[in-house]
């Protein structure tokens, strides 16, 4: 099957400034895909560029099959991170002016409208004007008009930016909501461990260059860190008994618990237990790399 | 493009423009400053002369003009003349406005009328002549150079010095002399006025008694009153009406620049607020920047086409309740809605290229500069081309864009219309200016759009444009 989203050597710059070299990026069908990376990486201009809101200098770009970004876009939703509504249109007006751009049946848009405020918590705003919403029910709104027209392909760009806990909750309930209806998610974000969370498919950026582009499990799998983390009853208790142990490397105390790096050939079946045997413990766990760890890790490889 | 999201971009934005509060009192404004000019102003401006009480020196060798120069600067005769000259306005006003507008324009003309009685009831000059030696005249020439303002009001205060010629009665190898007339720096120029009026008619009445004529017959000979031009229509003859010939051209114009400007203002505004409201990503994803901007032009295209139809109802309205409809040719307010889709397309390029291009209307103003000049240039070519609508300026005013329709519409409306070869041509002319500045906006919508930080200079936006 097609990807969603499928780039080839795509090239933006602005001035003498690149924001994107030469990415290859396929974002599988049905795939809940992180797009990672610090701020300035080039993740929303890929994503514009992917929208037809901008265009690339060279490269080819496919969405949904079309090879003209723009004829996808009434299949695909997007949430910009740069969040605005008309600040003077009643709600339930904007939707409705959304879901007419979007192409949505005018049949069905009153009652989609409907029941998607009622979903978000928002029910009876739909006659309030948008400059009278609080800044997160406003991101509600945006939502809506994301996901009005059922899309295929949804984007969303630091979606979580700016809401409190609750609304986090909501939004991400929804979003996951969405894939498991089957819609493909590209889901762009700086905070890594946001992604780590929800995501199944990694893509990370860095300086408009793709670093990393694999599933989690790859990922995780790839990255194992050979390294366990243990909690001493005594924070101060001498770090010999653990140092002495022949698979450990080297021991390290770090904010009130220990790390372990151990040697490569060490079996994770024999060393949890005779870490805990070693010096009693709170806890004793083997550590997976983060997804910043790898970040880091790759990043300054490619940098250095 | 997709003509249906144009169309609901177009819908929301002429919807979002037209029912507001700002824009009925926007539409009402105009109607209520021509209201305040016409009937406010003229009652609070002041044309009376300050108070001036002094002494004219006349150095007279023909000893005829100086008494007959006494009367005339009589308090008495410049309180007359000064209510024949009120008499005069109100006849030249009732002469130049038809029948029916005398109605509407009776509460002007009888300010004016109440102005020039005032004038003539008020503060009347106080003028001593005093006869002087030639030998004299350098005395009072040294009295007028130290005269300063605060001499004002005084009795004693030296106004002017006459010196009237020795042939100023008879004329000398066929040629007659007048006067010199000496006055003070910053004398009020109505009070000068005055006093060349009161020598020119003492001169002319000294010079026919010296021929040995009657000078009252003589005024009633040269003096030609009561006459009348009616201009014949088929619908029978009417009077004349100058004024409203000069104002019917201006009045078309000003109805175009308006509208124009008014929309072309607007549709910079509207881009700039989706710009700063971060709207305007939410609505790239989904309708193209092309089809963007094609609504929102349409959308203001149509509101000042709204503004057009009620501003040119009410001009007809008011030109058909004073019966002189005629003046206005049915198929000029055809050409005049062609010429405004023309002229605002032409504008609306510009303006919404820098909607698109600043990040705030108080930015726009280094790019609005060069915009609002050529605006202020119809106005400036007004009286020019309706004077002279087939002179060379108005031939080449009729082809350069973005001025092209007003000075084309300006000669239309005037007395000497051009040929149509040359408004249809003045209107290709026009299409692809308009093209030009479209073509140019849909560029920098492109690529404006989405970019913040610095406003560009027209250099940058020619990068865009290029970029694009």
């Amino acid at each position: 099957m097609d990807p969603a989203v499928r780039l080839r050597a795509v090239t933006k710059s602005f001035g003498a400034t690149e924001a994107v070299a030469h990415l290859d990026l396929d974002v599988p069908r049905g795939s809940l895909c992180g797009f990672i990376g610090p701020n300035g990486a080039g993740k929303t201009t890929t994503i514009r560029m992917i929208m037809a809101i901008q265009f690339p200098d060279s490269g080819q770009l496919e969405v949904l099959g079309c090879t003209r970004a723009l004829e996808a876009k009434d299949r695909v939703g997007y949430l910009p991170e740069e969040r605005g509504l008309y600040r003077k249109m009643k709600v339930g007006a904007f939707l409705k002016f959304m879901g007419h751009l979007k192409n949505v049946p005018s049949g069905q848009l009153d009652h989609r409208i409907t029941q998607w405020l009622d979903r978000v918590e928002l029910a009876g705003v739909a006659d309030r004007k948008c400059e009278e919403l609080s800044k997160g029910m406003q991101q509600k709104v945006q939502f809506v008009a994301a996901v009005l027209n059922e899309p295929e392909l949804l984007i969303l760009d630091e979606p979580f930016s700016g809401l409190d806990p609750v609304s986090t909750r909501l939004l991400r309930d929804l979003f996951l909501e969405q894939h498991a209806r089957g819609t493909t998610i590209l889901f762009s974000t700086h905070a890594m461990a946001q992604a780590e969370q929800l995501c199944d498919r990694i893509v990370m950026i860095d300086r408009g260059h793709k670093v990393l582009d694999d599933t989690l499990a790859a990922i995780r799998a790839a990255e194992d860190t050979r390294q366990i983390v243990c909690e001493p009853l005594d924070s101060e208790a001498d770090l010999a008994p653990l140092a002495a142990l022949p698979f450990v490397a080297r021991a390290v105390r770090e904010a009130g618990q220990v790390r372990l790096t151990l040697h490569p050939e060490a079996d994770a079946t024999t060393a949890l237990p005779a870490v805990a045997g070693a010096l009693p413990c709170r806890r004793v766990e083997w550590t997976r790399a983060t997804l910043e760890d790898v970040f880091v890790k790759l990043v300054t490889r490619e940098r250095t | 493009m997709m003509l249906k999201k144009i169309g609901w971009v177009a819908r929301r934005e002429f919807v979002a423009t037209v029912m507001t509060r700002s824009f009925v009192i926007g539409v009402l404004v105009l109607p209520a400053i021509i209201g305040l000019m016409a009937f406010v102003m003229p009652r609070m401006m002041d044309e009376r002369a300050p108070r001036v009480i002094g002494s004219i020196a006349i150095i007279d060798p023909t000893g005829a003009v100086a008494p007959r120069l006494e009367r005339e600067l009589s308090p008495t005769a410049l309180a007359l003349r000064r209510l024949e000259a009120g008499a005069r306005m109100r006849e030249e006003i009732t002469t130049r406005l038809p029948d029916g507008a005398q109605a509407a324009g009776g509460a002007a003309a009888t300010a004016a009328m109440d102005q020039a009685l005032k004038t003539a009831m008020g503060e009347t000059p106080v003028l001593r002549l005093v006869t002087a030696e030639p030998s004299a005249l350098d005395t009072w020439k040294s009295r007028l150079a130290a005269r300063t303002r605060d001499d004002a009001g005084d009795s004693l205060a030296t106004l002017a010095a006459i010196v009237i010629h020795d042939n100023a009665l008879v004329a000398v190898d066929g040629a007659y002399g007048a006067y010199d007339l000496y006055v003070p720096p910053k004398l009020d120029d109505r009070l000068q006025d005055e006093l060349r009026g009161a020598l020119a008619r003492t001169l002319v009445e000294a010079r026919v008694e010296a021929a040995g004529l009657e000078p009252q017959r003589v005024a009633a000979m040269t003096a030609v009153s009561g006459a009348v031009t009616r201009v014949v229509t088929p619908e029978g003859d009417r009077k004349s009406h100058e004024a409203l010939n000069l104002l019917v051209p201006a009045g078309f114009m000003a109805l175009l620049l308006m509208s124009v400007m008014s929309t072309g203002s607007q549709l910079m505004t509207n881009t700039v607020e989706d710009k700063s409201s971060r709207v305007v990503e939410v609505l790239l994803a989904a309708a193209s920047p092309l089809e963007l901007m094609t609504g929102k032009i349409l959308a203001q295209m149509g509101v000042g086409l709204v503004m057009l139809g009620i501003y040119a109802a009410m001009g007809l309205a008011t030109l058909a309740s004073f019966a002189v409809l005629d003046l206005v040719d049915p198929a000029l307010l055809a050409w005049l809605v062609l010429f405004y889709i023309l002229s605002y397309a032409m504008m609306a390029g510009l303006m919404g290229a820098i909607g698109a291009a600043v990040n705030d209307v108080s930015e726009a103003g280094t790019l609005m500069s060069p915009v609002m000049m050529m605006n202020m240039l119809p106005w400036l070519l007004w009286l020019p081309i309706t004077r002279h609508p087939d002179g060379a300026l108005a031939v080449a005013m009729s082809f350069l864009p973005p001025v092209n329709l007003y000075a084309m519409l300006l000669r239309m409306s005037s007395s000497s219309p051009p040929p149509l070869w040359q408004v249809w041509l003045s209107v290709l002319v026009a299409a692809a200016g308009a093209a030009g500045a479209l073509w140019f906006a849909a560029k920098v919508f492109r690529i404006g759009l989405l970019m913040t930080g610095k406003p560009p200079s027209f250099r940058t936006l020619i990068r865009w444009v290029r970029m694009a």
